[in-house]
């Protein structure tokens, strides 16, 4: 066998290895959920759309999406779809769920949070996501006749001219288009680059510990501000959770209260060692930090 | 620092075998109630007296006397009556014909664990002069003051029942007690325990573990227990909380409160919750530290107003209300 025949099989040999790989490292698929409108008339209707994205085009996974527990709303239709694109050369699959609700009084309505548990058909291997709680403000419908029966479109077409006068004076200010929240992970991956070189400082693990207390909060539904690890830990270790899960959990917050607590700053590598066992935890278990 | 740091947290770690017999031994007699048996010891290490207040039968006094055997060191009990007379607590001068001089009679309270039980049933001359020495540490029998002897803890009972004929304990005496204890009853289990114990017939023998001196070492190591500047405004928060609910967001607490928490409940709070870490083997404190001991501290300093008793409200809704609100570090 000639050199340039040897070097073509390890080429392909290494590629073969390279995709596997990078196939188990992409073996999550990405999560994203949100409400389609935050304020509806008791006429109408919003959706919760919760979106699944993944490379290759194929049904990899299967998701199980739980009735939420609803507040002055009701469930009216539910549905699926799934779709294939090229994204960067690539193909992406795309599965969208749609949940539709339906108004039944005035005031705040809520879609508590829920956990959508998925499989992947490949590994076998289980996840979750965790749909946060949104809440829509339920407004009482227009009459519209009777409001022009009142002349209220003379009062309206006023309220529009001044607002419109408005924003062309003040130079008509942008609405910012990407208004997303962060997601938990760059939270995370924020303040592990304010680490200076050398130490982290109190001020820095104090945010570490607030932002991962605020994580544990929303995923787990815990306490928050009020508690402490001890206590936070106390209700994880009360939880139906996988042992090594509480371990985990039990592990990282005991290290935070002793980087917190103790007289001295906490050394470079032992920072990095903690910080990059929280973005692993936190990578695993997506959400959308509330602020 | 550092190293002082870790020679503390291994210092801790090593008394806590220390304290690990002392509750085996009182263990031996006491079945249940290991929050009190640790206030307990808690008091010995931060060199504070307590109130302990539970219905007749919850081995109150019985908690006490163990502790006084397992530590190697002088033990009174005063029973309170209506008839006592300061004289009978702290000593008096006893004239002699012989020689037309007066002597001095030291009277109980020269000891090193006093067990003041039924303290509510003394009228408030006894329980003055007590609580004196307890804030002195010192007692004047006629020309002469007379220190007293170092271990010196105060433990007093009293019964929340049977209230007739009893003189309630004025709020500024009650505020020299560093921790304030509520018995409970024990569980079935406890109570189970405590039956196939108490019937068997025969005493139950334990031996003292601790000497007076070991003590003494054991509260130098506990005045060393790190604690933070957070841990420490976190505490000042809590008690100004008591004071002035609405600077923390409890508008609805301040019609509930005629007087706040005192200077002397922050002092009290960290020393308690330096103990609280060094019983739990750290040689730094957590705001958990404080929010464990936190109840037992504020409990009997925070007054609450005849509105709160109306609306059935006590001054532990009332704490437990901030703890919920306060933010811990």
């Amino acid at each position: 066998m000639t050199f340039r025949k040897r070097s073509w099989i390890y080429l392909i040999f290494f590629s073969c290895c390279f995709s596997a790989l990078f196939d188990s490292a992409c073996a999550e698929p990405s999560f994203q959920a949100s409400v389609d409108r935050k304020k509806i008339f008791l006429n109408q209707t919003c959706a919760l759309k919760i979106e699944f994205e993944w490379p290759k085009k194929e049904a990899r996974y299967t998701f199980a999406i739980p009735s939420p527990n609803l507040q002055k709303m009701k469930l009216l239709r539910q549905g699926e779809a799934q779709e294939t694109r090229v994204k960067e050369g690539a193909e992406w699959t795309r599965k969208t769920f749609m949940l539709e609700f339906q108004p039944l009084e005035t005031g705040t309505a809520a879609i508590e949070e829920f956990q959508v548990h998925y499989v992947d058909s490949l590994s076998q291997k289980q996840g979750q996501f965790l749909v946060p709680r949104s809440s829509i403000k339920i407004l009482r419908p227009v009459n519209l006749k009777a409001f022009f029966e009142t002349g209220g479109a003379v009062l309206f077409s006023a309220l529009l001219a001044i607002f419109a006068f408005r924003i062309r004076s003040s130079g008509r200010k942008k609405i910012p288009q990407d208004s997303q929240p962060p997601s938990a992970f760059d939270k995370f991956q924020e303040i592990q680059k304010r680490m200076a070189p050398g130490i982290a400082g109190k001020a820095l693990i104090y945010d570490l510990s607030k932002e991962f207390r605020n994580f544990l909060a929303q995923y787990y539904q815990l306490s928050h501000r009020e508690a402490t690890e001890d206590e936070l830990i106390g209700e994880i270790q009360r939880k139906e959770l996988p042992l090594d899960e509480k371990k985990l959990v039990t592990v990282l917050l005991s290290e935070i209260r002793e980087a917190k607590f103790v007289p001295t700053n906490t050394a470079e590598q032992d920072f990095k060692r903690l910080i990059e066992s929280i973005l692993e935890f936190v990578g695993k278990r997506k959400i959308v930090m509330n602020s | 620092m550092e190293s002082t740091v870790q020679e503390i947290n291994q210092k801790v770690k090593d008394a806590n075998a220390v304290i690990n017999d002392l509750m085996r031994e009182i263990g031996k007699v006491i079945v249940g109630q290991l929050d009190l048996v640790e206030r307990l010891l808690m008091a010995l290490l931060a060199n504070g007296h307590i109130l302990i207040e539970g219905v007749p039968g919850l081995a109150k006094t019985l908690s006490v006397r163990t502790l006084a055997r397992v530590v190697h060191t002088r033990f009174q009990r005063i029973q309170f009556t209506p008839d006592l007379l300061p004289a009978d607590l702290i000593g008096t001068l006893v004239y002699n014909p012989k020689d037309g001089a007066f002597t001095t009679k030291k009277g109980p309270i020269f000891s090193n664990i006093i067990l003041a039980d039924e303290i509510n049933r003394a009228p408030s001359k006894v329980q003055s002069a007590l609580l004196e020495a307890m804030q002195e540490r010192q007692v004047t029998i006629g020309e002469h003051t007379f220190p007293l002897e170092d271990p010196f803890l105060v433990l007093a009972t009293q019964n929340p029942i049977e209230q007739e004929g009893t003189y309630p304990l004025p709020e500024a005496q009650v505020d020299r007690f560093m921790l304030k204890l509520i018995v409970t009853y024990p569980n079935k289990k406890e109570e189970k325990e405590i039956l196939e114990r108490m019937t068997m017939g025969k005493e139950i023998q334990i031996h003292p573990v601790i000497s007076p001196e070991k003590i003494k070492e054991l509260r130098s190591l506990t005045n060393q227990i790190y604690i933070d500047e957070k841990v420490k405004e976190y505490i000042l928060d809590l008690v100004f909380a008591t004071r002035d609910p609405s600077q923390y967001k409890l508008e609805s607490l301040k019609p509930l409160i005629a007087y706040g928490a005192s200077p002397r409940a922050s002092i009290m709070l960290t020393l308690a919750a330096k103990a609280h870490a060094f019983i739990r083997g750290r040689g730094y404190v957590t705001p958990d530290d404080v929010k464990q001991i936190g109840m037992d501290v504020l409990r009997h300093r925070v007054l609450i107003t005849y509105e709160a008793e109306a609306e059935e409200m006590t001054s532990e809704s009332v704490i437990k209300k901030i703890f919920d609100q306060i933010e811990v570090p």
